[in-house]
């Protein structure tokens, strides 16, 4: 059974699974995606992208010059793609035994799944 | 002209990352996701780029072992350098009482009595005196202190009762400033019954950096009726100056450990096997040597300090039983690596160029 993956570094993945992104790109998508519960660090973000580009989960783009900056847009490599699906996988069967499990307790103290995005279905 | 600054800011910053490209990487990100008027990074920021950016000074993203190496390169480097530094510190500390500063000590513990007066070593009282041989191959052993001067009458034995004298030699030495605590009973001997007999009274002074020892008790049988005997050791504690240097010279050389090492790393991190041979394993080698001196120092004066209160001994003390010639050893592996890395070894960015 493969490692959970850090939040983080499964938003970064994320991030970049639509298309390639430079950093500030990536931590806007993440925020986004994550409905403003994940805001990275850029420092963070760059020692995840060299993590996983070292684990061969993503790799460099190409480079754009603005304002005289370097500006390095990323790409999700298959690898990436692979991994991000099994961890995707892995949180949904997580997310449909929990709802489930919930979905058995009696009906006056059930929490409506509904509510936290839940379906047992 | 905020914006300007704000970039002046980071840039400076962004030092903390080993040279190359992801600088200014990093630099384009910060200022695209700075707000409008900010001027100068938030706290989080700096923390965030400083631990990161120190991470990054390591290369090898993947590796916890490189991590790990770094914390002990950059504890034992630190280490050595504070222990170097105390030691020459300690060359310039005041030099125990002597002189009228001592007679005036001696009249307070003996008026009206001839005393004698005797002062071991000069930085330490040390027991023995090996040769550069013996610290090479087996180290110093511990049984070394800060240096002492002891005093005591003359004629050994004084006319009294010694529990009376000591109370009444803590008075005098208190009215010379001297902060005395309470004397406790001791004892040398033991009766049929095993029980140890108390013949004594042990009482420690302080003033200032000096401390004072004072023993009095009618030990032994050839103690005549009547009398006692009595003598006071004094140490002087070194100046905290020596501490500050210690300090001052230890940080530095803790990140120097930890720059050098990361240099290396980065140098060798897609070298080949043999490269990675004759820098990565010496390294691990002399820090698997050089721990130990470090957690037995370290350790062993934290572990003395609390169970003691106070220690007689410098910091470094407990590891001066490590054999000098292992120290060496791990040195040479070092100077080695590094020599490798610096010849062989080459920059490499921190993520390859885009194909």
């Amino acid at each position: 059974m493969s490692k959970a993956m850090r939040e983080p570094t499964f938003w970064i993945l994320t991030a970049l699974a639509s298309r390639p992104r430079h950093g500030y790109g990536v931590i806007q998508q993440a925020t986004e995606l994550s409905d403003g519960h994940v805001v990275l660090q850029a420092g963070t973000l760059y020692a995840a992208l060299d993590r996983l580009h070292a684990e061969g989960l993503v790799e460099p783009d190409h480079d754009e010059v603005v304002d005289g900056r370097t500006r390095r847009y990323y790409r999700l490599t298959d690898q990436g793609a692979a991994a991000l699906a099994a961890e995707s996988a892995r949180l949904s069967r997580n997310a449909r035994t929990a709802a489930g499990q919930l979905s058995a307790r009696p009906a006056g103290r059930r929490p409506s799944t509904q509510q936290f995005g839940l379906d047992p279905a | 002209m905020t914006a300007h600054r704000l970039s002046t800011r980071y840039r400076r910053l962004l030092r903390v990352y080993p040279p190359g490209p992801r600088r200014d990487e990093l630099l384009d990100t910060l200022v695209e996701a700075a707000p409008q008027g900010r001027t100068r990074p938030t706290l989080r920021e700096t923390v965030n780029l400083l631990r990161h950016g120190m991470r990054a000074r390591l290369g090898r993203p993947a590796s916890r072992g490189v991590v790990a190496v770094a914390v002990l390169t950059s504890l034992v480097a630190g280490y050595l350098a504070a222990a170097v530094a105390y030691r020459i510190a300690l060359e310039d500390a005041p030099a125990l009482p002597h002189g009228a500063e001592l007679a005036e000590i001696q009249g307070a513990l003996f008026p009206g009595l001839a005393s004698w007066s005797e002062q071991d070593g000069e930085v330490f009282s040390d027991l023995n005196s090996p040769t550069v041989t013996d610290l090479l191959r087996g180290g110093h052993d511990e049984e070394f202190f800060y240096a002492t001067v002891t005093i005591g009458p003359r004629d050994r034995f004084i006319p009294g009762d010694y529990r009376a004298w000591t109370e009444q030699a803590a008075g005098r030495l208190a009215a010379q400033g001297w902060d005395a605590g309470e004397a406790a009973p001791t004892g040398t001997t033991e009766n049929e019954s095993g029980d140890l007999v108390l013949d004594g009274t042990y009482l420690v002074a302080r003033r200032g950096d000096l401390t004072m020892e004072l023993n009095a008790g009618a030990w032994g049988v050839d103690v005549p009726a009547g009398k006692f005997e009595a003598d006071a050791t004094i140490r002087r504690f070194p100046p905290r100056s020596a501490a500050v240097i210690a300090v001052a010279a230890g940080l530095p050389a803790a990140l120097l450990g930890w720059l050098l090492l990361g240099w290396g790393s980065r140098r060798t991190e897609n070298a080949g096997v043999q490269v990675r041979f004759l820098t990565r394993e010496p390294v691990v080698v002399a820090m698997a040597v050089l721990a130990p001196l470090w957690f037995s120092g370290a350790g062993g004066f934290v572990a003395e300090t609390l169970r003691h209160g106070v220690v007689y001994q410098p910091f470094w003390s407990m590891a001066a039983g490590w054999a000098a010639g292992y120290a060496l050893f791990a040195g040479a592996l070092c100077l080695l690596a590094l020599i490798v890395a610096a010849v062989a070894g080459r920059r490499q960015p921190a993520v390859r160029e885009p194909a």
